[in-house]
């Protein structure tokens, strides 16, 4: 077991959690707890439901609808479950969309983990579990939304969700120049996953 | 565990409590000591510091969303129209 508290570096607490996850399983298998297929079967069944694409549908129904997107400003937490989607993977858990705007951007990170809506994104990108990301984004929020690409304004306002309790935000980009006249669909492949966590713009490659 | 009180009303400014407890806490350390205002009432919530203990018997807490200022958290580092949302429960708060 020594070896399990070896010094903290990311991929070293990485391999310690796996070492620790395999060495639970094996366990619980060996007392009759569980069975490979069946954790199998729970991670996909889990997993099936989350992605990006929900996340995407929301904005791309915000967009179209804006009663939805009223609805969805006020409690997202019902609003998203007109569309089939829950904002969280435990029953209380809050959801709320915070919009960006013409004078305002918003960013959403969890300092203390890497808590975010799964339903709605998939499982978070490795940047987004990173403490480079975790740290530096409540300090300096500008600077890495420069390193993503997103150069902001000295007039708009940024501001930083840190979700460390039981509420889970995601971004209501604003639509896009050049996106008019298109479909549901068509809007959501404008709407990566960064979009939903404010390090990504929506584009159609239009410029106004 | 107070009743709803004044103290944390929407729009009234609070401190983060300072705590360097060893069991498991979700005011995260950038924020201890600093003021911000309350900018929403979430509902009431399993207190995480209990929860994350098994056995011990789970209080219930006021969970709100604080806004701090850059400034406040950063000085002079933090952009003059920048802010942080954190998630708090009202035990990790004070009156400021």
């Amino acid at each position: 077991m020594s070896a399990e508290h070896s010094p903290e570096h990311g991929h070293n607490k990485n391999a310690t959690l796996q070492a620790r996850v395999n060495r639970l399983l094996e366990i619980a298998e060996r007392h009759g707890l569980t069975t490979p297929a069946a954790v199998d079967e729970r991670v996909d069944a889990f997993l099936s439901k989350t992605s990006p694409e929900n996340g995407s549908r929301v904005v791309a129904r915000a967009w179209l609808d804006a009663g939805f997107a009223d609805r969805l400003r006020d409690d997202a937490t019902t609003a998203v479950q007109e569309l089939g989607f829950s904002g969280g993977h435990q029953s209380d858990m809050r959801l709320r969309a915070v919009f960006n705007s013409p004078t305002q951007h918003n960013v959403i990170v969890c300092t203390l983990c890497s808590c975010y809506p799964l339903t709605l994104m998939g499982p978070p990108p490795p940047w987004y579990k990173a403490e480079a990301y975790r740290s530096r984004v409540v300090h300096d929020p500008r600077g890495v939304l420069g390193e993503f690409g997103l150069d902001i304004p000295e007039s708009v306002e940024v501001r930083v969700w840190d979700s460390t309790a039981d509420v889970r935000y995601i971004v209501i980009p604003e639509r896009p120049i050049g996106s008019e006249g298109l479909d549901e669909e068509s809007l959501m492949a404008l709407v990566t996953r960064n979009c939903l966590i404010g390090t990504g713009f929506p584009t159609t490659g239009r410029r106004p | 565990m107070s009743g709803r009180s004044d103290a944390f009303a929407v729009g009234n400014r609070v401190r983060v409590k300072v705590s360097n407890s060893a069991g498991h806490h979700r005011a995260p350390r950038y924020v201890h000591g600093r003021c911000g205002r309350i900018e929403s009432y979430v509902g009431r919530f399993g207190l995480p510091d209990d929860l994350a203990e098994p056995g011990r018997p789970v209080r219930t807490d006021r969970l709100f969303t604080v806004c701090f200022r850059a400034e406040a958290l950063w000085g002079a580092d933090g952009h003059p129209s920048d802010s942080v949302y954190v998630d708090l429960y009202s035990l990790y708060l004070e009156p400021a």
